[in-house]
C-alpha cells in the first residue's frame, strides 16, 4: 500500500476528536475502489439482493456484484443458496435471465447440467460422442462453487471469500438489538420496489444514512414532527450504526388505518423507528408496521445503485386493499430518499477539491459516520493481499 | 461424430427438419423426444455411438426440463457403459 494511503487511512481510525475523514482517492480513486472490492465487500458480508427476488422452488435469478456473477437459486427443499454463475467447464455464464429451472441448471455452452443443490449430474460427450463420462472428470469435484449466503430483514447477504465469522455471530448485537423484527416479512410488491441512480461513491450514501444532523436542512417536511433533538446515535464496533427516532408516526390512510403493526413488540416501538447501516452497503429500516431495506449497488467509483424494498408484517398487507397505503407509504419513502440525493452527489463533486482533507468530524453529531470510516479504514489496513 | 446420410435421418420422417425446427422454436420438450426416438432407432439397427449420441442429448434435456423419463434414458446410457 502507497504510504500516503496508509497515513491516511490511520488519521481516518483515529479517535473522532483527531480523526479526519476518509480522503478523496477513497472516493475518486479507480485503484482504491479496487481494493475495497476484495478488502471491504468481498471479505465480508455485504448485501447483493433480496429474497423475494427467487421465491419460488427452482428459481433461478443472476445478477452481478462488483463484477462477480452470483445465482440465487431457490431449491427444491425451499432454501435460498447462492452459487458464482460460472459453469466449472469453460467458465461461461449458466443463467443470463431469470427463470424457473424445472429440473438442471444448463449450461448453454456444452450443456453441463447441475442440479439447484450445485452438484454437477452430466457432462454430455466428455469422453467423446456419446460417452458421457471420463476416468478425469470426477462429478463430485465439480459442483458449482457456492457463496455462503443468509437472509436477514429479506436482505440476501453473501460472505464470497468464505472467510468471514458467521453472519448471526459479525452481527449478534444487531440481531439482539432488533430482535422483535426477527419474524418473516412480507415484501410489498411492485409498488413497494424502486431503484434511484446516484452519481456518487457508495460510502456517501452510507455516511448520509447514518446520522440525524442533517435531517433539520434536507428533510425539513420528517423535521416538521421528528425533530433533531428527538433523535438519538446508535454505535456499534461490530459494524453497523446509525440513527433512532422517538417520534415515529405511520402512515395512515381512509379512516385513519394504517398497516398491521408485527406482533408483540414492546412498548418502545410505539413510537420509535430505527435506521442503520449493515456495513458495508445495507441500509436498513425497523418501525412498527413495516420495514425497509437499500442495496448499495458500487455501479462505478463514482456512481451507486440504490436498490430500495419495502417489506410488511402480515401477508394481508399485501392484498390489493391495502394498494392505496401501501402507494403512499413507497411515494413517502421515496421522496425522503429523493431529497438526500444532491447532498450525496454534490459530497461527490466536493471530493475533487484537490485542498478537502478529508474533513472535520462533529464529535457529537458525526459518531455514526466517524463509526463507518473507522470501520472501512481498519478493514483497509488489514488487507493484506 | 460423422453419422452416415443413409443410417441417419431416412427412417425417422425427416428427424433432422423436425429438430431443426424445434430448436428454432426453442422448444426442448420436442427436441427431447426426437432425440430419444433417434437414438432408440440406432440402437435397434445396432448403431451404438449414433444411439448413444443421441440418447445423451435427449437425457441432457430430460434433465434440464426435469422430465420424467431422465432415469430411464440414464439407464439406457448405463447399460452401454455411458456414465
Amino acid at each position: 500500500m502507497k504510504a500516503n494511503l496508509q497515513q491516511e487511512l490511520e488519521r481516518a481510525a483515529r479517535p473522532i476528536e483527531t480523526a479526519t475523514g476518509l480522503s478523496n482517492s477513497f472516493y475518486i480513486d479507480d485503484d482504491v475502489f479496487k481494493r475495497e472490492q476484495r478488502a471491504v465487500f468481498f471479505s465480508q458480508w455485504c448485501g447483493v439482493g433480496f429474497a423475494k427476488d427467487a421465491p419460488n422452488p427452482g428459481d433461478a435469478t443472476p445478477l452481478t456484484f462488483l463484477g462477480m456473477p452470483l445465482l440465487l437459486v431457490r431449491d427444491r427443499d425451499n432454501k435460498l443458496r447462492v452459487f458464482q454463475n460460472t459453469c466449472r467447464h469453460r467458465g461461461m455464464i449458466l443463467v443470463e435471465e431469470a427463470s424457473n429451472i424445472g429440473g438442471a441448471i444448463r449450461c448453454p455452452y456444452h450443456s453441463w447440467c447441475y442440479g439447484l443443490d450445485g452438484s454437477l449430474k452430466s457432462t454430455p460427450h466428455v469422453g467423446g460422442p456419446g460417452n458421457n463420462a471420463h476416468d478425469s472428470i470426477k462429478l463430485d469435484t465439480l459442483g458449482l462453487y457456492e457463496i455462503r449466503a443468509e437472509i436477514y430483514l429479506g436482505v440476501v447477504f453473501v460472505n464470497i471469500d468464505g472467510k468471514a465469522d458467521k453472519f448471526e455471530v459479525q452481527q449478534s448485537e444487531l440481531i439482539q438489538r432488533w430482535s422483535e423484527f426477527s419474524k418473516p416479512v412480507y415484501h410489498g410488491g411492485q409498488d413497494s420496489s424502486f431503484k434511484l441512480e446516484v452519481n456518487c461513491n457508495w460510502k456517501l450514501a452510507v455516511e448520509n444514512y447514518c446520522e440525524s444532523y442533517h435531517l433539520p436542512w434536507i428533510h425539513p417536511g420528517l423535521n416538521s414532527y421528528s425533530r433533531l433533538e428527538d433523535h438519538y446515535n446508535i454505535l456499534s464496533e461490530s459494524g453497523h450504526a446509525g440513527q433512532g427516532t422517538l417520534v415515529y408516526k405511520p402512515t395512515l390512510g381512509e379512516a385513519n388505518l394504517g398497516f398491521k403493526d408485527f406482533d408483540n413488540l414492546s412498548d418502545k416501538w410505539d413510537s420509535s423507528a430505527e435506521y442503520l447501516a449493515l456495513f458495508p452497503n445495507v441500509l436498513l429500516g425497523v418501525h412498527r408496521d413495516h420495514t425497509f431495506a437499500i442495496v448499495l449497488e458500487p455501479t462505478s467509483v463514482g456512481t451507486t445503485l440504490e436498490h430500495v424494498e419495502l417489506f410488511y408484517a402480515d401477508e394481508a398487507m399485501v392484498d390489493s386493499s391495502y394498494d392505496n397505503l401501501r402507494r403512499d407509504n413507497a411515494k413517502l419513502w421515496k421522496e425522503v430518499f429523493k431529497e438526500d440525493i444532491f447532498v450525496v452527489e454534490g459530497m461527490q463533486r466536493g471530493r475533487q477539491g484537490v485542498q478537502f482533507d478529508g474533513g472535520k468530524f462533529s464529535p457529537v453529531m458525526d459518531n455514526a459516520t466517524h463509526c463507518f470510516h473507522q470501520w472501512v479504514a481498519n478493514k483497509m489496513m488489514h488487507d493484506t493481499a | 461424430m460423422s453419422v452416415e446420410p443413409s443410417k441417419r435421418d431416412s427412417d425417422l420422417g425427416g428427424l433432422e427438419q423436425r429438430l431443426l425446427r424445434a430448436t428454432v422454436a426453442g422448444d426442448q420438450a420436442a427436441q427431447m423426444r426426437l432425440y430419444r426416438l433417434a437414438g432408440e432407432h440406432h440402437l435397434r439397427l445396432g448403431n451404438i455411438d449414433q444411439g448413444c449420441f443421441y440418447l445423451t442429448n435427449a437425457w441432457v434435456l430430460s434433465l434440464a426440463l426435469g422430465d420424467v423419463s431422465e432415469q430411464e434414458l440414464r439407464q439406457k446410457l448405463a447399460r452401454h457403459g455411458r456414465v
